[in-house]
């Protein structure tokens, strides 16, 4: 039963690609951890991750903008003291054309610690690398660092040109060693760092299959040391193949550096993150993107499903500020926020709003929304919007998963099923079926860990 | 603390409670009046706005009172607050309920009117609640209780006006005492005693509409206010309005919608949330309209919502009490000026916005206090979930949680050292590094060693720092050194002269754990009572609470499957990890060794099946196998003969005993063979080190003889020993020492005990344990 089920939900997955431009991690990791019968880490269910797997559906930026906000409310009307959902939905514009974007300016620092020998890893990251050097232009830079006890700078920055150094380079990588990755980092920021300017697109790319173990070790440390350069205009993206990974530490890595923590679970997949997602490794549209959330008086903002925010100081009604990751070409993007109304201010209407800022080409722009909400004395209905019905039946799900990892990393079984049939009631209150592909994923996913986690909670009970 | 000197009312301040003053600082008159209205005072109970309450003897009624006197009036004149001290003692005793202190008395001492109320033993709540918040069940029945009084008095047409934690008693009975009507009025015919723009009443727990005291606006339902805001503080530990200043708050009791209690405790069920909610609604209309039916709707949301530990919690609310009342008739009484509300023109939405989500850091700040707060008060279990993850004292804390929980908890049961072994995982992460890393701090390491089980090695570092110890040491050093000398030796005489000689300085739970250690060996019930007690302290939704009554039901021979089986499964969902599992199984295993009733066919299949599904790397695999041997085994007779102790592993560093040992085999050196074999055979069999000897010279059988110990072999022993020129051979001296002194009264000038006196380390040890030499 519980084998034919594990097949269909994971035959589905094909089927159902990942948007561009959005980070893998959560939905990866948990997915594996699910179709492996085993219950996973906190970090590993990436509650934002999971609830933008998915390419929602959002109209484009117009007017050469390069992005759009758009909030929809669950539902405008809500009752006093009632909750209310709302979703500021975010899209950038897709353009094949690479030739209006800026130039990039690229480190790429990979691992060729020993274990990268193991099942063709570093095998497959070089063809991965390959392909990757076709798709740059001529006149972008690069440079290649790669490091196992040691660091080492392969090639210098330098511009790509035809490309044949680079891929003699990649080449000549050969496995064997501990893992440095500090060092190793460093010198790829370094890199990057000799040749930034704000007219163009300064990025590190560092790739590991391991925890580090040589050189400097403390996870706090490497991340004081990034800051100092991803704090000015290097970003940061991660790449983690396999399962020994230090998981915290490429994620916060990636987060303070407004880049992407890819996570590849087999070898197999490392082309694809090369590869197809080329575009957003390399193509951010969009840098230090915040969004704020503006709520009138009688609203207060419950909680930002999946984001760390702290209270706004920018303007009088603006309430919070969520910091986004850049970015990148095609991408969609939703932040769920939920707000409560006063219970005594009935019969009034009132708006909500959101402000979405961020660099591009130089230049700091923002983007600003708002929607009419009338609040009345009696119950409402949470969510009558399709679009957010959806999203948020997703985030509900993806909270709750993340809460049952969390209550089970604490081995608090009780909690941890509470927290997850709490989630699983709600998405068959509002999804009764699995017509909707996207939440059936999800869906799938938290009862696959029910059934793991039932395994937990019975054990006394059977004997 | 301090109180007004009674003779010249000026104020005097007070190093502690109950401590009066025999002169006062400026007057030189006696502070403190012996007698007030005929009343022997004897000491302060507590201060507050409302004045000063002493503990009291009724001479003529040979009872105990309170007598709450009231400081001299400063804006009113005397007659004013006679009136109103009056009319408290008059409400007060209007109201005919259990839960309504009884006035005694009323009369003014000099310009100082007085109340003498019944005394009752307790804890107040606002005391209570310093410990965190209540388990479920017990402040839902608290906050139901309250509201049953207040809702008596509301019969009686008494408003309170002022209910908050401080004014509510539990007393020593359990029951649910309401104090301080020091403000209230009567709902009709009587005329408000406060001045217009006064606020009368503690701003936190007043209803926006008292706030602006319009009058005829409050009515019951502003009690009703109160209680929601009571409730609230009791289910999450943290009062819903709380701001830097009075006018913060005021502002924040008119907009803010507090978040639902289950956001700030998850388990809090969702009846419950409804009950509160309702009862701080902004608009009266909205309200419950009388406290009996807040009441109601608490008793109905506990039994109906959906988490079956609400009603495990009612049964268990009784703690300890500490025998000290507080009585504290706080009453803030503000002005406030009109101007802080510009034109008194305040829309309904002012201030309403609001932040609620807090971030990381402050979701792991309150994390790890409250891990704090839980290792305080004994809930060691639970508090390493809290702890886990940190570094530097955070780390320092969920060690001492670790080794109190995991190590300390089942010696204190007489259980085996074994039952530590199931949380490997965590020991490994909490202790695994540092050995020997640190070497400046003794406690550290002494830490990592007994986390191994090498109690006496431990016991050997912390020694220069017992030698030393004062009241600045850090009492985290003592309390390490107290369980190392307690897993170190067994002999209840010398861990007595331990605990009694340091436990000033050591956590008061480690000390209590440590003395429910030397009940006498056979009272199973005693110590069976105490684990119950302790068990009973604790919340419904940890996991302290089900293992200590794990442990007691391993001292239970009454004890059926199906209960134990029932605690086990509540500890293992509620957080205990495999320590359910494996404290289970022994627990079963003891009972069936101590009544010689072998366990069933089909139990043991249980059992087995739940070892199979238990996590190795928490319960190696080796201690599994043990307890499978352990079950499978038919014979009775080897099982008994074992003992109830399954040897633990010989920890790899205890070096000085197993390389003398090794040393001495390959030598074929007799003498230190001879000592080993006459340890073995003396009654000290709890000593693993003891059967490690035994498995070091040559495999020879586990199974301890019934040898009667002699002193005078041993002495003879040692002797050999000594002569041996082996340096390693006089730290063995050192262990055998501690041996023979735990197995035979110690007779100071004969040897074993002179050759310990010889040395200055291990004579200060002997007068430590032994309580000098002579």
């Amino acid at each position: 039963m519980m084998r034919s089920f594990l097949a269909t939900f994971l035959a589905l997955l094909p089927i159902l690609p990942a948007q561009a431009g959005q980070s893998t991690f959560g939905l990866a990791r948990s997915r594996e951890a699910a179709a492996l019968g085993r219950l996973p880490a906190p970090l590993e269910v990436a509650v934002a991750d999971i609830v933008n797997y998915h390419r929602h559906r959002l109209p484009l930026p117009r007017d050469e903008r390069e992005m759009m906000l758009q909030l929809r409310c669950g539902n405008p009307t809500v009752g006093a003291g009632g909750e209310l959902v709302l979703q500021f939905g975010y899209t950038t514009a897709p353009g094949d054309d690479r030739a209006d974007l800026p130039l990039l300016n690229l480190a790429l620092v990979i691992d060729r610690s020993g274990s990268m020998a193991a099942a063709n890893k570093l095998t497959q990251v070089k063809a991965a690398l390959g392909a990757f050097v076709g798709r740059l232009r001529p006149e972008d830079r690069v440079a290649l660092i790669t490091y196992n006890g040691e660091a080492t700078v392969d090639q210098t920055s330098r511009e790509v040109g035809d490309g044949r150094w680079l891929r003699e380079a990649i080449a000549r990588i050969e496995p064997g060693g501990a893992t440095n990755l500090h060092d190793g980092l460093m010198l790829g920021l370094r890199q990057v760092a000799a040749h930034a300017r704000s007219d163009i697109n300064s990025r590190v790319l560092l790739l590991t299959d391991g925890i580090a173990n040589r050189g400097e070790t403390g996870v706090e440390q490497i991340l004081a040391d990034a800051t100092e350069f991803t704090a000015e205009d290097i970003d940061l993206s991660t790449i983690g193949v396999g399962r020994n990974l230090d998981l915290g530490l490429l994620d916060r890595l990636a987060r303070g550096g407004r880049g992407l923590f890819h996570y590849v679970a087999e070898a197999g997949d490392i082309n694809k993150v090369f590869v197809k997602e080329h575009e957003a490794l390399v193509a951010s549209v969009a840098r230090r993107v915040v969004l704020e959330i503006e709520l009138p008086a009688g609203l207060s903002l419950v909680r930002v499903v999946g984001h760390e925010c702290r209270p706004s100081t920018a303007a009088a009604t603006a309430i919070a500020t969520i910091e986004l990751p850049n970015q990148n070409r095609g991408a969609t993007g939703v932040v769920m926020a939920v707000c409560r109304a006063d219970a005594r201010d009935i019969d009034r209407v009132v708006k909500v709003g959101g402000r979405l800022s961020y660099e591009a080409q130089g230049q700091r722009r923002s983007l600003r929304v708002d929607e009419e909400v009338r609040v009345v004395g009696s119950e409402q209905e949470l969510l009558r919007d399709p679009e957010v019905r959806k999203n948020y039946t997703i985030a509900v799900l993806a909270e709750g998963m993340h809460e049952m990892a969390e209550q089970s990393a604490c081995r608090r079984w009780a909690d941890a099923d509470r927290a997850l049939q709490r989630a699983l009631r709600f998405s068959r209150r509002e999804f009764k079926t699995d017509d909707d592909a996207d939440v059936a994923r999800v869906r799938a996913m938290a009862e696959a860990y029910g059934k793991t986690l039932g395994g937990y909670t019975s054990r006394f009970r059977d004997i | 603390m301090q109180i007004r000197c009674a003779a010249c009312g000026r104020v005097v301040t007070l190093v502690a409670t109950g401590v009066l003053p025999e002169q006062c600082p400026h007057c030189m008159a006696r502070p403190v009046p012996e007698k007030i209205g005929g009343h022997v005072i004897e000491r302060l109970l507590a201060t507050g706005g409302m004045g000063e309450v002493y503990l009291a003897r009724d001479e003529e009624r040979g009872v105990d009172v309170a007598v709450k006197l009231l400081p001299p009036p400063i804006t009113e004149n005397v007659e004013v607050l006679r009136e109103r001290f009056a009319r408290e003692a008059r409400l007060q005793s209007s109201v005919d309920h259990p839960g309504v202190v009884p006035v005694l008395e009323c009369d003014v001492l000099g310009d100082r009117p007085y109340l003498v109320l019944e005394y009752v033993r307790g804890r107040s709540l606002r005391e209570r609640l310093a410990d965190g918040p209540l388990p479920i069940g017990e402040a839902v029945r608290i906050a139901a209780d309250v509201a049953d009084v207040i809702a008596a008095a509301h019969v009686q047409g008494v408003l309170h006006r002022d209910i908050k934690p401080e004014n509510v008693l539990i007393g020593d009975d359990g029951r649910v005492r309401v104090l301080d009507f020091g403000i209230a009025r009567a709902s009709d015919g009587e005329a408000p005693l406060t001045r217009t723009g006064e606020i009368v009443g503690t701003p936190q727990y007043m209803a926006p509409e008292q706030l602006l005291d319009a009058g005829e606006e409050v009515d019951e339902r502003c009690d009703v206010h109160a209680l929601g805001v009571l409730t609230y503080e009791l289910l999450t530990g943290k009062a819903p309005f709380q701001a830097a200043n009075v006018f913060a708050v005021l502002k924040l009791v008119e907009s803010l919608v507090p978040k639902p209690p289950s956001t700030l405790r998850r388990e809090v069920p969702v009846a419950i949330d409804a009950a509160v909610q309702k009862a701080m609604a902004k608009d009266r209309e909205a309200r419950w309209q009388t406290a009996a039916a807040f009441a109601a709707a608490l008793r109905v949301a506990a039994v109906s919502g959906p988490s079956a530990e609400i009603v495990a919690g009612r049964r268990a609310w009784r703690r300890r009490l500490a025998a000290v009342v507080g009585v504290v008739a706080g009453v803030l009484v503000v002005t406030w000026g009109g101007s802080l509300w510009p034109g008194g023109d305040r829309s309904p939405g002012d201030g309403s916005i609001a932040f609620e989500q807090p971030d990381a850091a402050e979701r792991l700040a309150a994390r790890r206090a409250s891990g704090r707060q839980r290792l305080q008060r004994g809930e060691y279990h639970a508090a390493l979930f809290d702890l886990d993850g940190g570094d530097g004292q955070t780390r320092e804390q969920a060690r001492m949680a670790w080794l109190c929980g995991l190590l300390l908890l089942p010696l204190c049961a007489d259980a085996s050292r074994y039952w530590a072994r199931c949380d490997e995982y965590r020991r490994v992460r909490l202790f695994g590094a540092a050995a020997g890393s640190e070497p400046d701090e003794a406690e550290t390491d002494a830490a990592v060693l007994l986390a191994r089980g090498e109690a006496i090695a431990a016991w050997r570092m912390l020694q220069p720092v017992l030698a030393r110890h004062s009241s600045e040491r850090p009492s985290h050093a003592v309390t390490l050194a107290l369980l190392a000398a307690h897993l170190a030796c067994r002999d209840r005489r010398v861990l007595r002269a331990v605990t009694d000689r340091l436990a000033p300085e050591a956590a008061d739970d480690v000390v209590e754990l440590l003395r429910l250690r030397l009940l006498p060996e056979g009272d199973l019930a005693a110590r069976r009572d105490a684990l119950r007690a302790r068990a009973a302290r604790f919340p419904a939704d940890g996991p302290d609470r089900w293992l200590c009554l794990l442990l007691a039901a391993g001292l239970d021979d009454a004890m059926p499957f199906a209960e134990s089986r029932e605690l086990a499964e509540k500890a293992w969902l509620n957080g205990a990890g495999e320590a359910a599992t494996v404290w289970f199984v022994g627990a079963r295993l003891r009972t069936a060794r101590r009544t010689q009733v072998p366990l069933a066919v089909d139990e043991v299949a249980r059992h087995r099946k739940l070892l199979a599904g238990a996590a190795t790397t928490d319960a190696p695999a080796v201690l599994m196998q043990e307890l499978l041997l352990e079950i499978q085994h038919g014979n009775r007779n080897a099982v008994l003969q074992r003992g109830c102790e399954l040897p633990d592993p010989v920890p790899p560093s205890l070096s000085f005993l197993d390389s003398w040992m090794r040393a001495a085999r390959r030598r074929g050196d007799g003498a230190a063979l001879e000592v080993a074999r006459v340890l073995v055979g003396a009654d000290v069999a709890g000593s693993a080190y003891v059967t490690a000897l035994a498995d070091i010279l040559g495999g020879r059988s586990r199974v301890a003889p019934a040898f009667v110990f002699e002193p005078a072999s041993v002495g003879e022993a040692v002797a050999a020993a000594a002569s041996n020129a082996d340096p390693a051979a006089s730290d063995f001296l050192f262990v055998l020492g501690l041996l023979a002194a735990a197995g035979a009264e110690p007779v100071p000038g004969q040897r074993p005990w002179s050759w310990l006196a010889a040395e200055p380390q291990r004579r200060l040890w002997l007068e430590e344990v032994c309580g000098g030499v002579q």
